[in-house]
Parts: structure tokens; sequence; C-alpha cells
């Protein structure tokens, strides 16, 4: 069995105007380090399969197992990249990737969860502007951020939901190939 | 610039003394008994240019009758958030909560406070406290209501965060949902201050305790009536201060 088995997955979405069946019956499998991009026309159901997978909605059918444990619900081991980032506007970008580093590392000591929450900032070239706002950012930067986020929740599979879109088209390559090349594969600490 | 100048600095004026014209001819011919904006003026004007004398209970300057009644307030106000808030969150996050008592506070929200009144009056047995409970129950509405309807317009990509990464309860409560909901938190904490002005009004007058309603009610007895518009334009003047007042510290939220 792979590391990520998606079998048989089905999604639809009722509303007013009738019932629309986005996706019917995915299979997807995954091994350990692999990278998969999902590629479609937008309504083809590209964010519904990544929110069956990180658990924010439950498949009307089919099943999604991860490491051998069946998807239930949402969890930090499924990290997110939202498709808008979500970065929460009320809190700094230290405070932000903070929240998910106090999130999974319950038991570590403040000072270690700290310097944990820098080094995620780092790692996405943030150091400087660890203290602004979300709405202080380009959204380059906001995404960057997302990103350090998405890393901190210290996940088995890193859902990225178009984390590129917001990006200027030049910096797009320069940005994939660093974050792909040192941070995706061997997470820090 | 001319014209710009003229409509902020010059037309205020303009309906002022406008108003002050229709006051005095509705003095002279409909309404005799009414004072004039001068006679007001100058059976008034001790009240306001000294404004903390006390010749007795009911008889004392605007400044001190103002700050009876913006004590009196300011109880009343708070008893309401300190209600109103937790109930408002309640009902936001709540289905349950939601549908259990979403009717009943619709149909105890139009309730004036004259008619409440009377309830705290046998409830507390006491004008000072009945007064309060007025204050609290009539001004708080705002503060549940909006309060709820801003928990219910949390993004779904807020809440999701908090899901992904199974914040506790009260994580989830500090650092996403209050946050997220206090602009319209705090526009209901607007809109109740000004419902808690307007019912000092009616409370000091039924329980005729000094303030600047009972001084209004009371001066109604003695058929002073220049004293009643001095009450009824320091109502005004006060009410509208405190709600710019308020209105700043909601537009701090609402940009942050």
């Amino acid at each position: 069995m792979a590391y990520l088995e998606v079998r048989g997955a089905e999604k639809s979405f009722t509303t007013a105007a009738g019932t629309t069946r986005v996706l019917g019956g995915v299979d997807l499998s995954l091994d350990e380090g692999e990278f998969v991009a999902v590629v479609g026309y937008s309504g083809s159901g590209k964010t519904t399969l990544v929110s069956l997978i990180g658990g924010l909605m439950p498949p009307d059918a089919g099943s999604i197992i991860l490491d051998g444990a069946p998807v239930t619900g949402p969890g930090p081991e499924r990290g997110m990249v939202f498709q808008q980032y979500s970065l929460l506007p009320w809190l700094s970008v230290f405070e932000n990737v903070a929240l998910a580093v106090d999130a999974v590392n319950p038991r570590v000591p403040a000072g270690e969860r700290k310097r944990k929450t820098e080094e995620f900032i780092a790692l996405v070239n943030l150091t400087d502007a660890k203290w602004k706002r979300p709405r202080e950012l380009s959204g380059g930067m906001r995404q960057r951020v997302a990103v350090a986020r998405g890393l901190a929740m210290r996940p088995k599979l890193l859902l990225m939901d178009e984390p590129f879109s917001a990006s200027t088209r030049s910096r797009v390559p320069r940005f994939r190939t660093s974050f792909y090349g040192s941070g995706a594969s061997t997470a820090p600490p | 610039m001319l014209r710009g100048s003229m409509a902020r600095f010059i037309l205020p004026f303009l309906g002022l003394a406008a108003v002050l014209v229709l006051w005095t001819v509705v003095s002279q011919t409909l309404a005799t008994d009414l004072p004039s904006p001068w006679k007001t003026w100058t059976e008034s004007k001790r009240y306001i240019l000294d404004p903390f004398f006390k010749d007795g209970e009911m008889n004392q300057g605007m400044g001190r009758l103002a700050f009876y009644s913006l004590v009196r307030v300011a109880k009343g106000y708070l008893l309401a958030l300190a209600i109103g808030t937790p109930i408002g969150f309640f009902l936001g996050l709540s289905r349950g909560f939601h549908s259990a008592f979403d009717p009943i506070i619709q149909f105890l929200r139009p309730i004036s406070p004259l008619a409440w009144l009377p309830l705290g009056l046998v409830v507390f047995q006491k004008s000072e406290p009945a007064a309060i409970f007025t204050i609290a129950l009539c001004a708080m509405w705002p503060t549940v209501i909006n309060t709820a309807v801003g928990v219910r317009g949390i993004s779904q990509d807020y809440l999701n965060v908090g899901r992904v990464l199974k914040l506790s309860r009260f994580k989830m409560m500090t650092k996403i949902i209050i946050p997220a909901s206090l602009p319209y938190v705090f526009t209901g904490y607007r809109l109740s201050l000004g419902l808690a002005w307007l019912v000092i009004v009616a409370a000091e007058m039924l329980t005729g305790t000094p303030g600047v309603g009972g001084f209004l009610w009371q001066e109604y007895n003695s058929l002073v009536y220049s004293h009643i518009i001095l009450s009824v334009i320091t109502i005004g003047a006060i009410g509208f201060v405190l709600d710019r007042l308020m209105g700043a510290v909601e537009a701090r939220f609402k940009s942050a």
C-alpha cells in the first residue's frame, strides 16, 4: 500500500440550482517523498480534492488513507497552504507561524518553540518582516508565510492549493526552485 | 476650495441659525408657553456657567447632574456588555443555543424601558438598582445581536486554519473567533451605548433620581420650561459626544 491512498473518492455539492458532481471516483497513490501536481481548469475539483485529503470535509464515497490511518478529519499531519493563504490578519508573521509551532509542539519549552518559529521564518527569508502584519506584506511574502506555517505543522504530507497563484510570473521559477530544492524534502528540526 | 470650506464651516451655522429663528417664531406665535432661545439662555446660564453648584438634591449645575447620569449609564452599560457579549458569542457559536434562545431574544428586544422599569422596581425595591437593571436590559440587545452576527460571519478560511491545527477551544476563541468578530462586537457596543443613554432619561424620569432626566421631569412639574430645553440640549450634546467617542474606538478595530 502506498503512503497516501485515495480510493474512489466522490464528492457532490447541492445548491438551490441542483446537484453538481465535482469528483466522481478519484484514485491517487503517493509514495513517501513523492511530489505530485494536480493540474486542471478552475472548477475541475482541485480544491475539493485537497479539502478531502486535508479532512476539511468528508467524501461522499471512497476512502483516504495516509500512512496506514484513515483520514477522518483535519489535522496538522496533513499541513495545508490555503488558496488565499488564510493568514490571520490580526497576528504578525511570527505569531501566525508560532500558532502552528505551538499547536504541534505542546510539550516543548517556550524558548525552544520560539527558536523553531524563527527557524521556519528564516527558511522563507522573512526574518526582517517577522513583526509585520499580513496586510503590510506583498502577495509573494504572504505566500511564503503560509508555506512557513504549513511546514511548521511538521506534516507527513504538505497540501498546497494553488500556492503560486499570487506570485508574479518572474518570481515563480526562482521560488519554486528554492522551495522544492531545499525546504520541502527535509524540513528543519 | 471656497465652496468646500463654505460647506464645512458656514452651512452648519446657517442650519443652527435657521433652527433658532424657527424656535423664536414658534415661541412668539404658536406656543407662547415655550420659552424663546434668549429666555432659555438667561434662565439656564447659571447651570452651564457654574456647572458644579449644588443648592439641593434636584437643583444642581448641569455638570453635576450629567455626572450622576453618566455614572448610572456607565453601570448599566457595563452590565449590558458583561451579559450581552457572552450571550452573543454563544448565539453565534452554537446552533442549539441559537434555536433555543433566539425567539425569546427577538421577543424581548422591542420591549420599551418604560415597561421594564416597574418590574425592576418590584424586583429590587429601590430606584437605583431598578434604573441600572432597566438600562442593562434595554441596552444589551445590539451587543448580543451584533456579536452573534460577527461570530457567525467569520470566514471559513480562518476557522479551517484552527481545524487543521487542532487548536484547543480556548485557543480557537482567543486566537481566531474573538479577534475575527471584534469589529462587529464594537459596532454592537456603540449602538448599545446610544440605547443606554436613551434609556437613562426615561429611567430617571420615572424614579425621580437626581440626574439630567430627573431634573427635566422635576422642572416640568415646577413649570420651569426653559430648564426642560436646557436638559434636552444637554442630553443631546452628551449623546453626541458619547457616540463620537465610541465611533472612534470602533474605527480602530475596523482598520486593525
